[in-house]
């Protein structure tokens, strides 16, 4: 059990701009927070350095606040879980798992106990004299998971241990490190490129992008209320529709056009000036039929049927974000809607839709998160 | 794959060539030196050539030269296998750096390799020279400063085994420090990685580590260096020619011995005949310690579900 704290670390690699920059967060003890970000945004390396294989060139570590920059990663009592499991594969199952307890010169009577118990705990019990050669998948994570928490850990770290599975399994494995962690009460960093497991997994969520930490959240709240362009445009799938935003005024106020739509600015941004527009799929709704919703007129560029329901794209009446990060050639100059299922629509058509201005965000020209 | 497809015709009549070759030059001769050893046989004999049983496979055993000869490949094999071994390690291990100029170093401890063993044995002669101006002695008196006497390695019964053993390691360890270091690089950093986080200190990470990932290549490097310690000639043949007093003579050039400065060619077969087998068990040995482990690798990559039916 232990508290994690991040101090102003920044890591840099010989000449290469810094890979994590100027990053500070604290994790409580018991928590599961969520290191989120595309492929090389510094999160995995985050994890590297509270496990000691990497040292930070700045800043510090502390582990229930006492500072261990210097610790080896043999003295930080923290575990790993890693992407492609690296287990020892000349060892069988049991061995694996009792390897971490006879580095720490564990009595071989108590070893026995807890090996047993942690294979209990897994359903790993018919695999223990195995090799991870003969195993699927889906046990070698399993393994993984086992070496990790057999010996109560401070933190358990898991860097992408899912990324290696298939679809199905994943949402199997992924419930179950959610039990897991619950049960034990474990501090847990767990770093991951797929916003669903960020989502569903973590407590709080920290964004990541470029070695910058850019949010730290609950889900929800990261969702609602992305802190700016880069988050509002990760998150979500598809993800947030940006346009670039042309203030007006006239006697009611300030606002901005979407299309014939009239979208007043909300007293709360104040004087500031958004430069930037977010929209969420759902903040486009069909379900206003007494018009108190601002609407607009689209014409249906494609559909996404999803069952219960479809992502419609439409012409975008407004200058879409030109640097938007994951737009899909088929999002371009377009804005999605999420829409029920129960009324059909093809390419070609119009559709008037309601705009939910109480779910439209802001930023400013930087990017950041207006109100 | 059926005789008689067009594609195996094409294998019988590519593999042909290779195949006469090894027929012709090895297994021929192999027959012949099995049958020989059943004869009387003698280059320039007046004798009747004459079928005679065990009876030179009875000389050999007997022949005390022959005796010390296989004797001193043991010695060899149980000093020059370990050590070589041993140090090949050490250096694979100082040499599995990502420092500049490694390349270059790894080059000069390999260079030895690329030497004619001839060659070698000759400069490792003016290196061994007796009297206190020969290198080795001037060193050792360096060394020992002053207290070393003088000696005639080559020529001393206990120091010309010695010395071959050690003009031999010099001459061998490139190679497997090369196999070794091949082996090193192999294994992925990610399992130090999980060791140290596991808790594993240096040297109980080579031990649970690194050790059983070069299980394979160190098989490989032991039993290799086994049979080319039987093998040894060249370095007998140029520095000592087997002296003195039989002290450094080996099997094989027991058997060039008796064939070509005795003519004795029915007993040199023999001889040969056990050297093969003698040889044969030792790889034999090699496949079945081989056989009782897979190829390690990262558990990760081979996608290798344990319910497969293939």
């Amino acid at each position: 059990m232990a508290q994690v704290d991040f101090k102003n670390v920044s890591k840099r690699f010989a000449d290469v701009n810094a890979v994590v920059h100027d990053f500070s967060l604290c994790v409580p003890d018991g928590e599961l927070l969520v290191l989120l970000g595309p492929s090389g945004c510094g999160k995995s390396t985050t994890l590297r350095l509270l496990a000691g294989l990497e040292q930070p060139t700045d800043g510090e570590i502390l582990l229930d606040g006492q500072v261990v920059n210097d610790w080896s990663p043999q003295r930080r009592n923290v575990a790993m879980v890693f992407q492609n499991y690296a287990l020892y594969p000349h060892m069988s199952v049991r061995q694996n798992l009792a390897f971490p307890l006879r580095m720490r010169r564990q009595p071989r009577v108590e070893i026995a106990a807890k090996v047993d118990e942690t294979a209990r705990l897994l359903e790993l019990g018919a695999l223990l004299e195995r090799k991870p050669a003969q195993l699927s998948g889906g046990q070698r994570q399993r393994v993984a998971m086992g070496r990790a928490l057999v010996r109560d850990p401070a933190v358990f770290l898991m860097d992408e241990p899912l990324s290696n599975l298939d679809a199905k399994l994943r949402v199997q494995l992924r419930g179950e490190i959610a039990r897991l962690q619950q049960r034990l009460g474990t501090t847990t960093l767990y770093v991951t490129h797929d916003q669903t497991e960020a989502m569903t997994l973590g407590h709080r969520v920290a964004v990541m992008q470029a070695g910058v930490l850019q949010q730290l959240g609950s889900p929800q709240e990261l969702y609602d209320r992305p802190s700016n362009l880069f988050v509002a445009g990760f998150l979500g799938s598809p993800p947030m529709n940006l346009f670039e935003a042309k203030v007006q005024r006239d006697a009611q106020g300030a606002f901005v056009s979407f299309g014939t739509a009239r979208v007043p600015l909300p007293t709360a941004l104040g004087a500031d000036a958004p430069a930037y527009l977010g929209l969420r799929p759902e903040a486009l709704r069909h379900d206003d039929p007494e018009g108190v919703l601002p609407d607009v007129t689209l014409t249906v560029l494609s559909v996404e049927p999803l069952g219960y329901e479809q992502i419609v794209y439409l012409t975008a009446p407004l200058a879409p974000v030109a640097s938007a990060p994951e737009t899909e050639a088929e999002v371009k100059n377009s804005v999605a809607a999420r829409l029920p299922a129960d009324y059909p629509l093809s390419a070609g058509e119009s559709i008037t839709l309601g705009i939910d201005v109480d779910k439209v965000r802001y930023f400013d020209r930087n990017g950041e998160a207006l109100g | 794959m059926a005789w008689g497809s067009s594609d195996s015709r094409a294998a019988g009549v590519l593999i042909a060539p290779a195949l006469a070759g090894l027929i012709l030059f090895i297994a021929l001769p192999f027959v012949l030196a099995v049958g020989m050893s059943f004869t009387n046989l003698r280059l320039g004999s007046p004798l009747p050539l004459e079928f005679t049983g065990l009876r030179q496979y009875a000389r050999v055993f007997a022949d005390v030269s022959v005796q010390r000869a296989f004797l001193n490949n043991a010695v060899f094999a149980l000093v020059v296998v370990p050590v070589q071994t041993a140090l090949a390690l050490l250096l694979a291990l100082a040499l599995n750096r990502r420092v500049r100029g490694m390349v270059v170093l790894r080059a000069l401890f390999f260079l030895p390799v690329i030497f004619p063993m001839s060659l070698v044995a000759v400069v490792w002669i003016l290196i061994l020279a007796p009297g206190p101006e020969g290198m080795m002695n001037s060193l050792l008196s360096l060394l020992s400063f002053g207290h070393w006497q003088p000696r005639d390695f080559l020529h001393d019964a206990m120091w010309a085994l010695p010395a071959i053993m050690l003009t031999s390691i010099w001459q061998g360890v490139g190679f497997q420090m090369v196999v070794l270091l091949a082996g090193l690089q192999a294994i992925p950093a990610q399992l130090y990685e999980a060791a140290a986080v596991d808790g594993a200190a240096r040297w109980r990470q080579f031990r649970h580590v690194t050790l059983p990932q070069l299980r394979n290549p160190l098989i490989f490097v032991v039993v290799v260096t086994t049979i080319l310690s039987f093998r040894v000639f060249d370095q007998v043949r140029i520095m000592t020619r087997g002296g003195p007093n039989d002290a450094t003579t080996t099997a094989i050039f027991e058997t060039v011995r008796s064939a070509f400065d005795r003519a004795q060619l029915a007993k040199a077969a023999a001889i040969a005949v056990v050297f093969f087998v003698v040889v044969l068990l030792l790889t034999l040995m090699q496949k079945r310690l081989l056989r009782q482990q897979p190829a390690p690798g990262i558990s990760g990559t081979t996608e290798r579900p344990s319910d497969a039916t293939c």
